[in-house]
């Protein structure tokens, strides 16, 4: 009790103290006068008197020093006084401070940025319930891949699969399923007259349930809503109800129309969900039993063909993954065993299917599976720069502390203890970490919502908001960092001798070794940083130059499947026509073709082809070709230059002989220095007259597969041609690809209503811009060129200031023996060169140590470079030559305040 | 150099709540000079350290402060024991009867011889 009584009596004493010190002087006044007094009537002499009573009472100092420590709470009182003392020193010094402070506040707010994006990315968990009981029904890959029979590894479901597993279930708590892709629609929202572009994907009806999440607003989808007969509901993602609606509540019950049919709003998902496929986040969740509504003319649910689903579950509890995928691949052999008269499943076939289980407490990310390279060397930089500005401040601190010795010596002589000044000195250190720290906050809060569009392209990935652990770690690292360089100056300080910092120092050699590791640390820090960068910026430039060869800016994809609406082959070429005639009619578009890969997408026909009068080729793939199916004037709709002969045409029907155009690559790989017009070829080998395919022309190289590998060999077939889908597989999946004259997107609502005028059954499976597309693929180069450029030329910053800062200090230091040696004689030049000297014994090793470093790391880098080389000479000898220069300006102002020193002024200088 | 610093700081609030309690409000001078004397003068007491004393038994609430005027007509501040003073002043009496008492029997030889 007493305890409690006097703690807290201490904390009064905060606020009460210059009243107690005026309290206490009184007292002790009084005590003298009256001890005086009795001394007096005791016969002393005043002074005698005084003397005594005095020396009886002890140290008038000391006594207050003890009631000091008894009264209030020491160690607070005197941190307290440190921080003031330590502003006020920050204060006196505002270049240093504020060169410090920025410095912080560049290395933790480009780290806390790009970590939180690293973080979201890579490392966090989806913000559901009990992330990790859940296991996806697919491989970890990038998604989008073609599943099923042919390729043995299933990833996508059928509804009837779905339907399976569920009812079969063992090893699973519960399964849930969603479609994989996203579907675009053009909706009206509340009635609108003007349709706007949504994205949605459908789910099962116990979706939200099973991720165990709470809708922000409203409800969110139940199993309830997934039968045939319920009413339309849809739930709205947090972001799109941001930016759409603006976080209005009034959205809940508006109606959003699409393909004729009003949903209802009815809730929206909880904020920072994006979805199982974190890449594909849509506007919209729907029910799985709208799925006629969403797509119309096209029962998936019927269609056992259609692998539309991707399943994720629940394991039980006691259940291994590797149990788990045994028991559901079981199950599928057995589901396919039984469906034995479906088309083309072939023994072998069941043999190879198999389903990869694999953890989904991440979600399957896009990025994490292609980024995970880029942001790994990202966030490697990022300790880079966050270290060299730590050793920067450390080299500040140390300059400046050397420069306070002399302070230091006559506090200690004064009678500080050792303990005290440490604590000061730290106290100092940690004010700069905090303020910097503080500074850092405010710049990664900005600069992560613009690394997020950057990396990302959308911001619903990271979302922009700094991970506050992150930033707790930085600042921590920051600060102790700080404190560690601010410990190493005060123990020094400590044990300095007090007689010689008292006199000055005359000596020129580098006493403090510290520094200069640090320095030549930084410039080959930069070295590195600048390589890397000089290398990705180099690969950004050869991948964009690489023109992708047609026209991206203004091309529309339009995929259609005419098998759902039950045309048959010999059907097509018709229906194809009336649907490119339609599509010409839209306003807005110049032309229409048919092509059947999406640019980029990696999906491709190869074939070997036997050529006519050459000698056919034993070995199967020495002549390959890639094979497109196209429509009339693809050349011209996908704007690809006609470098002979001439485009596949709308005359070109069945019954001509088959007519096909080469690309360029073609035809300087199959026919060097010859004509290729008029020759003929077949696929397959040997040489089959009857199936062969006559050149008409020859087109431009474009890029199909991939930006970074070389064009292979393609021939364009005319698609249009070819009744026979037996030789060149299902004709059914097409994309129609079309120019319009200006921007492709107002062009978008009025494609779904053009194919219902030429075939209302006819679902429309995706609507896609085609610089989307190309963009995508570039993206990652983009922004790891940018970035790492930003980030090198930050820490070429970091360097040349600490450059300049260990250099200004040198020349301060040196002042007196600057004035020396310009009194005996040297030349201003001499004394330019002397300082320079010393910067260049920093940069050159610095550099050498960078390019070496450089070297050893760069095979990292390989697998993000193109046109490159890891040991590109061009690379390393511009960023040494560039770095060289611009230390040397940072040795330039020092160098020439060294020059205008007044001897005079110097020689007294102590 | 701690701990006879706390022993002597624990013996001489006793020492200045038992003078409080037989003089009644004293200043610390006079406190002081008191616990000299009391002590046959065997005890050198550097004034200063009273102060402290003093101020830690006003926080723990054994003793108050009040300025007064003294005899020679100062202005002294004169202490004064509070009720839970005297509580803590008997319960430390007796404790430390109770210790000398046990420390006089290892002391002296006993009866039993």
């Amino acid at each position: 009790m007493k305890l409690m009584r006097a703690f807290f009596s201490r904390i009064s004493e905060l606020w009460k103290r210059p009243a107690r010190e005026r309290d206490l002087s009184a007292e002790l006044d009084s005590h003298l006068q009256m001890h005086i007094d009795d001394n007096l009537r005791a016969g002393m002499t005043p002074q005698a008197a005084r003397r005594a009573a005095l020396l009886k009472l002890g140290g008038l100092q000391q006594v207050k020093e003890k009631y000091r420590d008894q009264r209030g709470l020491p160690w607070v009182e005197t941190f307290l006084q440190d921080v003031r003392f330590g502003l006020r020193m920050l204060r006196k010094n505002p270049a240093f401070t504020v060169i410090a402070v920025l410095t912080l506040a560049l290395g933790i707010g480009a780290n806390a940025a790009i970590f939180s994006l690293v973080n979201a990315v890579l490392l966090n968990s989806m913000p559901v319930a009990s992330p990790r009981e859940l296991v996806l029904f697919s491989g970890f890959s990038a998604g989008g891949s073609s599943s099923g029979l042919h390729s043995g590894l299933w990833q996508q479901f059928s509804s009837d699969d779905y339907a399976n597993f569920t009812d079969h279930n063992q090893s699973f708590k519960e399964l849930t399923a969603y479609q994989t892709d996203r579907t675009i629609l053009s909706v009206h929202i509340g009635g609108a007259e003007r349709p706007e572009v949504a994205r949605s994907t459908m789910v099962a009806g116990n979706f939200f349930p099973f991720l165990g999440l709470r809708a922000a607003a409203g409800r969110l989808l139940t199993p309830e809503d997934d039968r045939p007969a319920a009413p339309p509901v849809v739930v709205l993602d947090y972001g799109y109800w941001t930016n759409r609606f603006h976080d209005d509540p009034a959205a809940i019950g508006q109606t959003i129309e699409f393909n004729g049919i009003p949903f209802t709003i009815v809730g929206v998902a909880p904020r920072g969900f994006t979805g199982i496929n974190t890449y594909l986040t849509p506007n919209l969740w729907i029910p799985l039993a709208r799925q006629t509504d969403v797509i119309p003319g096209q029962n998936n649910a019927a269609d056992p063909d259609e692998y539309w689903l991707n399943i994720v579950g629940r394991i039980k509890p006691g259940v291994k993954l590797r149990q788990a995928q045994a028991v559901v691949n079981a199950q599928l052999k057995e589901s396919l065993n039984a469906q034995t008269q479906r088309e083309g499943i072939t023994g072998r076939d069941i043999a190879e299917s198999h389903i990869d289980l694999s953890w989904g407490a991440g979600g399957i990310s896009y990025f994490r599976a292609q980024y995970r390279d880029a942001l790994e060397i990202l966030a490697a930089i990022m300790g880079i720069v966050l270290l060299m500005a730590c050793a920067n401040v450390a080299n500040l601190l140390l300059s400046r502390s050397a420069s306070r010795e002399r302070e230091i010596s006559v506090r200690l002589a004064v009678g500080a203890s050792r303990g005290r000044l440490v604590r000061q000195l730290l106290t100092e250190s940690l004010l700069l970490a905090l303020i910097g720290g503080a500074a850092g906050m405010l710049a990664a809060k900005w600069a992560s919502q613009i690394l997020a569009v950057l990396v990302t392209g959308n911001t619903g990935i990271a979302r922009g908001a700094v991970d506050v652990t992150v930033l707790a770690y930085s600042v921590g690292v920051t600060a102790i960092a700080g404190i560690l360089f601010g410990l190493v100056p005060a123990l020094r300080a400590g044990r300095a001798d007090l007689a010689t910092s008292m006199k000055g120092s005359l000596s020129s050699r580098l006493r403090l070794g510290f520094p200069n590791a640090i320095v030549v640390f930084q410039v080959a820090g930069s070295i590195v940083l600048l390589i890397g960068a000089g290398l990705f910026v180099r690969t950004f430039q050869k991948l964009a130059n690489q023109a992708v060869g047609f026209d991206e800016d203004h091309i529309l994809l339009v995929g259609i499947d005419a098998r759902k609406a039950g045309y048959t082959l010999e059907q097509t070429p018709a229906l194809y026509r009336s649907l490119l005639d339609r599509f010409e009619a839209i306003p807005g578009v110049r032309s229409a073709t048919l092509e059947n890969f999406e640019p980029l997408s990696g999906d491709s026909w190869g074939s070997n082809l036997s050529i006519e009068g050459k000698p056919p080729i034993s070995r199967f793939p020495e002549i390959m070709v890639q094979r497109e199916l196209v429509g009339p004037r693809y050349f011209e709709t996908e704007g690809i230059p006609i470098l002979l002969g001439r485009d596949i045409s709308p005359e070109d029907r069945p019954g001509e002989p088959l007519v096909t155009v080469i690309n360029e690559a073609m035809a300087r790989k199959y026919f060097p220095g010859r004509n290729p017009i008029g020759q003929r070829f077949s696929l397959g080998a040997p040489f089959n007259p009857k199936e062969s395919l006559t050149i008409v022309g020859v087109a431009a190289n474009a890029r199909y597969y991939s930006l970074r590998d070389p064009v292979p060999p393609m021939e364009f077939a005319a698609a249009l041609q070819m009744p026979d889908g037996a030789s060149y597989n299902s004709d059914y999946e097409k994309e129609v690809a079309l120019r319009t004259i200006g921007d492709p997107e107002p062009v978008i609502a009025a494609i779904r209503p053009a194919v219902k005028q030429v075939a209302p059954d006819l679902p429309v499976t995706s609507v896609k811009l085609a610089k989307d597309v190309v963009g995508t693929a570039l993206r990652q180069n983009r922004t790891l060129a940018e970035l790492s450029s930003a980030f090198g030329v930050l820490t070429v910053l970091l360097a040349c200031i600490g450059l300049y800062g260990t250099l200004a200090y040198r020349v301060s230091r040196r002042t007196q023996e600057i004035g020396i040696r310009m009194a005996l004689g040297a030349q201003r030049a001499n004394l330019m060169w002397l300082i320079t000297r010393e910067g260049l014994c920093l940069i050159v090793p610095g550099i050498a140590v960078g390019v070496m470093a450089a070297l050893a790391s760069t095979k990292v880098l390989a697998s993000q470079l193109f046109g490159v080389t890891p040991d590109d000479l061009l690379t390393f000898v511009a960023t040494s030559a560039l770095l060289l220069v611009v230390a040397l300006a940072a040795c330039w102002i020092p160098a020439r305040r060294a020059m205008r020193v007044d001897p005079m002024v110097a020689l007294r200088h102590e | 150099m701690g701990e006879k610093t706390d022993v002597w700081q624990g013996t001489l609030a006793l020492m200045v709540l038992k003078t409080l309690e037989t003089i009644g409000p004293l200043h610390g001078y006079g406190i002081a000079r008191r616990i000299e004397q009391t002590s046959g003068d065997l005890l050198s007491v550097n004034y200063g350290t009273l102060y402290p004393s003093l101020l830690k038994l006003e926080q723990e609430g054994y003793i108050k402060s009040e300025w007064g005027v003294s005899d020679n007509n100062r202005r002294a501040k004169y202490y004064k024991l509070t009720r839970s003073g005297h509580k803590q002043l008997e319960k430390e009496a007796r404790e430390w009867e109770q210790t000398t008492s046990i420390i006089a029997r290892f002391l002296t030889p006993s009866a039993e011889g």
